[in-house]
């Protein structure tokens, strides 16, 4: 039979009165409150029994402290006089229990409980909240930033469309629990002028909601993304788990080993940014030497080039030159890249030399991209950002099959970007060569992009 | 509108300041408040704590001794005129009761 338990205690942290509710139903059942971690409380075996529990706060305390300060000590020593065990703390959270019938609370004057719940709520919870949703808001305004730029880049990338759901219901949560702290707190300091204290919410359902729309759409964002984007993000997640648990680890080292709360708090600081640059630094690594070793490309042949390792991309694409014409060369790169979202979808395709070769500009090369839009009330939107990109004149669409054509020729004259509207679908190519089209190719463009 | 602080005096602040016009510590008030007010009035420890600092932090009282973790305090001067205060307030109260429920 296993003697100690872990649980995650679903409550605000002000909401003193339901959680010593929950830790006297505990004690009944034979559990009494051990530690407070992280993330779990753990509960240790005992005699089955009855007992009052009682919740508080000491401002001063700090998670840093190798122990109890002194006036901590006096504070346990007065709570231990009138009969209060202290079983658990955490920072500023205290917990004690006792078994004497009645006794009288921790906390007999309202307004210095209010007062003692909102100095750890300055010190901790509100300074944490406040700073992730100042985090996000900044999130919020670089995305707001290039979708005033670029729409088709958010529309068509599911990881960043998904993230960003993600972090909105973070951002709700915050306000959330903000918003309701602040309430009660302006309503408890009134009712404590009447010698009452108010009750404080506990987590509603809406909580559990906005968990479970983070957690499914970073999933959906993990999952949009190619798999090797996957593996880096999954890297970069896993190294941020990581250096929490080494973070806490080195911490709670730290408080055994009796260091000062300030040095404490300046080397775990200081071990989380080194850890962080070195997370980042092996994501950036993966990502470059998994591009150049080909450690997730499907199957992908690779060449040597100048003592370089490539990619031999040869993806099956749409269209092709050889559709259109006989390139004269035939150690093409053909790569296609996808980036989709439930909104929209966006093909990148190049068909061109091979990297790490000399240029030569005689080689004709072909890129196309094509913006499938999967929501009719977006076509507009992507139609007038697509446009944007370059000084499109408008062309005969006719030719193309299109229902609307634009053309940009390259100021050098050794090229074009054409831009052809199709019913779902926008697709902006560009021929790097000398290239004026006879309707048959153009044609063919139709057949094949025009879906 | 919220009440300044020390202005008037809740029932606890009353008794703790009322204790310490002698010489005592923390855990000597936790035990005379009741027994000073025939258990009607308990001060909990931690409510304790917050009021022997916050006296303390406003000069209403002063500590005398410290014998390791235990701390001694009396009421000053400032401490005793709010006691006083307080005690006039109270006075005038039951007074006004008095008088009013006299009258009827």
């Amino acid at each position: 039979m296993k003697d100690t338990k872990l649980r995650y205690e679903w409550l605000s942290f002000y909401n003193r009165s339901e959680l010593e509710r929950r830790l006297a139903q505990m004690a009944e059942k034979g559990w009494l409150l051990d530690g407070i971690g992280q993330v779990f409380w753990s509960y240790r075996r005992i005699e089955p029994k009855k007992l009052t529990f009682s919740v508080c706060y000491f401002p001063e305390a700090s998670s840093f402290d190798p122990e109890p300060s002194e006036e901590q000590r006096t504070f346990y020593d007065f709570c231990a006089h009138a009969g209060w065990k202290l079983t658990a703390a955490r920072g500023q959270l205290q917990v004690f229990y006792n078994e004497g019938p009645d006794p009288v609370p921790i906390e007999t004057d309202p307004v210095a409980e209010v007062d003692s719940i909102h100095q750890m709520a300055k010190k901790s919870f509100l300074p944490h909240n406040l700073g992730v949703m100042a985090v996000l808001l900044l999130y919020g305004w670089l995305l707001t930033s290039l979708w005033n730029t670029d729409p088709v880049r958010v529309l068509t990338d599911g990881s960043l469309l998904w993230a960003g759901i993600a972090l909105l219901g973070l951002f709700v949560m915050c306000a959330l629990d903000v918003g309701r702290y602040c309430l009660w707190h302006a309503r408890a300091k009134k009712a404590a002028e009447w010698g009452e204290l108010l009750p404080s919410p506990g987590r509603f359902q809406l909580d559990r909601i906005f968990y479970l729309w983070m957690v499914v759409s970073l999933a959906a964002s993990l999952l949009s993304v190619p798999r090797f984007t996957a593996a880096v993000i999954g890297v970069r997640v896993l190294g941020g788990c990581g250096i929490v648990a080494l973070i806490v680890s080195a911490r709670q080292w730290l408080k055994r080993e009796k260091e000062p709360a300030g040095k404490n708090r300046a080397i775990t600081l200081g071990l989380g940014f080194i850890l962080s640059l070195l997370v980042v630094t092996a994501a950036v690594w993966l990502e470059r030497e998994g591009t150049n070793r080909n450690w997730f490309g499907d199957g992908c042949a690779t060449y040597e080039q100048d003592g370089r390792t490539y990619v031999d991309h040869q993806d099956g694409l749409p269209l092709t030159l050889e559709d259109l014409m006989s390139p004269g060369y035939d150690r093409y790169i053909r790569e296609l890249r996808v980036n989709e979202s439930p909104l929209a979808a966006k093909y990148v395709i190049r068909q061109g030399q091979r990297y790490g070769e000399e240029y030569d500009g005689s080689i004709p090369e072909l890129s196309y991209r094509i913006v499938q839009v999967k929501v009719p009330a977006l076509y507009g939107l992507c139609r007038e950002s697509l446009l944007r990109r370059w000084d499109y004149v408008p062309a005969d669409p006719a030719p193309w099959g299109a229902a609307e054509a634009y053309c940009w020729p390259f100021p050098n004259g050794a090229g074009n970007v054409f831009l052809l509207c199709y019913e779902s679908r926008i697709v902006e190519i560009t021929f790097d060569f000398e290239w004026d089209g006879t309707p048959t190719q153009m044609a063919k463009v139709g057949e094949k992009l025009g879906g | 509108m919220p009440r300044a602080k020390f202005q008037t005096l809740t029932e606890q602040m009353f008794y703790i300041l009322l204790c310490l016009r002698e010489e005592c510590c923390g855990m000597d008030i936790l035990d005379r408040v009741p027994s000073m007010t025939g258990g009607r009035v308990s001060v909990g420890s931690g409510t304790l704590y917050n009021l022997l600092e916050q006296f303390s932090a406003e000069g209403m009282i002063r500590e005398t001794r410290v014998e390791g973790r235990k701390r001694s305090y009396i009421l000053t001067a400032k401490g005793n005129e709010m006691l006083d205060r307080e005690y006039e307030r109270i006075r005038a109260q039951a007074e006004d009761y008095r008088r009013y429920v006299g009258k009827e």
